[in-house]
């Protein structure tokens, strides 16, 4: 056989997104990717409580896409016929494209999320002026953080974000897939947007409730919760994809 | 010289165990027909990596698949039992993401041949009728320009005149000589049509691989009112319907006052020699016949008769 090229690294991240959106909408993918998400969030959430560090807002986001991307990329490599198992590619070149890949995704992902969560939080924060008339309030912290207007208390945080939990639940058993593919990032999205538009409502800094939140038994429990069930998979989904590099010798 | 040499493969799924030894010519088109279940599936899947084998193994052209990884999925394609991509993609969008995996993929041919098989571009592969689907996976696998093609019943579901086009374009793809298809297949006529060699699968084993010619050859297929004692010695696979009885032998000697003796096609071959029963379609019942015990082996009554 003559000696042929293998894809370019663009030929390879190609194929992984739409890869990716081809393993979509799997009941178990919407669990651990949600899990992941929060987990990254609140762990987020707990750095800032503890150490105080809010020198890097886009960390959050950043956090929770790398898991989540890497959950993704890992977990839909399967074993069956793909565009992406029968990509002509040496096993080690695969391997460094994966890693590329991730960190591209990360950054894509990232910054699309990002604009996602500010959208939504706008147009929340709309909402809530209109529900409370306080309209100068809205204009001027949007101003002043650019985005987001003030909270009540992390109370309804916390009420929010058990909510989105339950959504992601609800949402991994919806039948029609396209309708779960479309909601699948809804609830992390929930949680996070919500908190980024409720810290300031009451004048509590972000920061504070970051604290606060940071060291209560609600975050512990949330992030035993979606670290267990994220890890896992995660754990899982890497040792089935080192097992699915080696390349078998028949 | 042998595009694909398969030895003792072994895959284990519990309830069902493969173990298959074959050679592919190359320059040749090989049937592989079986039952549902047999293992052509796993078989086509386990050559193409897509499933784990156990042990065994596989040689693509003389080379070994460790270490010639690139250069073997270039030029090996394949048409699986379902579509191997992400079928909400439109045909333009798959046809740019195969540009950019197989360097080599032929953008002409492609052209051609969605026109010939009138293939929309602009609507999803999941909206496609299944024979449209089948129609667009051979086109895939056909533009990758392989040397090997391995074919998991590209015709099933596709109306008759495409699937004469079909058989046509896997005819037009062997006349480079260098190339070879593994063709799997309910369909029998198409083998009859193109194939150079038969191998049947059962239960997961190989237990025929010969020239398409020749077995027919030396098989004969006698139709009779009432089964003798020296036919049911001989047969290999019988049939009973309202009409008298079928039956494959492999004694070309064979012959007698009311019966009608011919050389079977491969159908008749398959269906006399690849079923545990035989079926009695004039009354209901089943009468055994095993292939593997009665394939050359001495019985007075293998099929209980």
């Amino acid at each position: 056989m003559k000696n042929i090229k293998s894809p370019t690294l663009w030929g390879y991240i190609r194929c992984c997104f739409t890869e990716n959106a081809y393993n979509q909408g799997n009941r178990s993918y919407v669990l651990q990717d949600n899990c992941a998400a929060i987990f990254s969030g609140m762990f987020y959430i707990f750095l800032v409580g503890s150490f105080g560090q809010e020198a890097m807002p886009l960390l959050m986001p950043f956090l929770w896409i790398m898991v989540m991307a890497l959950s993704i990329m890992i977990l839909q490599i399967q074993r069956k016929p793909s565009l992406y198992n029968l990509m002509p590619m040496r096993t080690g070149k695969k391997m460094v494209y994966f890693f590329i890949s991730l960190l591209f995704m990360t950054v894509v992902a990232s910054v699309i999320i990002a604009a996602v969560m500010i959208v939504f939080a706008i147009i929340l924060a709309i909402i809530l002026a209109i529900a409370t008339g306080q309209w100068i309030l809205v204009a001027e912290e949007t101003a002043a953080s650019g985005i987001f207007p003030c909270a009540e208390s992390y109370g309804l945080v916390i009420f929010i974000a058990l909510i989105a939990l339950g959504s992601v639940l609800i949402i991994a058993f919806i039948k029609r897939r396209l309708l779960r593919d479309t909601l699948m990032f809804l609830p992390p999205l929930v949680i996070f947007a919500a908190l980024e538009i409720f810290t300031d409502l009451t004048g509590v800094s972000r920061r504070l409730l970051y604290v606060e939140l940071g060291a209560s038994p609600f975050c512990w429990i949330l992030l035993t919760v979606t670290g267990v069930v994220g890890g896992i998979c995660i754990i899982a989904g890497i040792v089935r994809f080192v097992l699915y590099l080696r390349t078998k010798d028949y | 010289m042998y595009g694909l040499e398969i030895q003792n493969l072994a895959v284990d799924f519990g309830k069902f165990k493969m173990n298959a030894t074959v050679n592919i010519r190359r320059g040749c088109i090989t049937g592989l027909i079986g039952r549902n279940g047999a293992g052509k599936s796993t078989l086509i899947k386990t050559i193409m990596r897509q499933q784990d084998a156990l042990s065994g193994k596989i040689l693509y052209d003389g080379k070994p698949f460790k270490g010639n990884e690139v250069e073997i999925l270039n030029k090996i394609a394949c048409v699986f039992d379902i579509p191997h991509f992400n079928t909400q993609l439109k045909p333009k969008s798959l046809f740019k993401l195969c540009k950019s995996i197989y360097p080599q993929f032929d953008a002409e041919l492609y052209e051609r041949l969605m026109k010939k098989f009138n293939l929309p571009s602009d609507v999803r592969v999941n909206k496609f009728s299944f024979g449209m689907q089948r129609k667009y996976c051979l086109i895939l696998a056909l533009c990758q320009k392989p040397d090997i093609l391995l074919l998991d019943e590209p015709t099933s579901g596709v109306d008759p005149y495409d699937r004469n086009n079909v058989v046509e374009l896997i005819q037009e793809f062997m006349m480079d000589e260098s190339h070879t298809v593994l063709f799997s297949t309910h369909i029998t006529e198409d083998l009859d049509r193109i194939a150079d060699y038969i191998v049947i699968m059962q239960d997961g084993v190989i237990t025929l691989d010969e020239e398409k010619e020749s077995i027919c050859e030396n098989y004969r297929l006698i139709q009779c009112a009432e089964l003798t004692d020296e036919l049911k010695k001989e047969a290999v696979g019988i049939q009973k319907s309202m009409f008298g009885y079928t039956v494959l032998t492999k004694n070309k000697q064979i012959s007698g006052e009311g019966l009608q003796v011919k050389v079977p096609t491969v159908e008749e071959l398959f269906v006399h020699t690849l079923g545990n029963e035989v079926s009695d379609s004039a009354n209901g019942r089943y009468m055994n016949g095993s292939f593997g015990a009665n394939f050359g082996a001495d019985s007075d009554d293998p099929f209980n008769l």
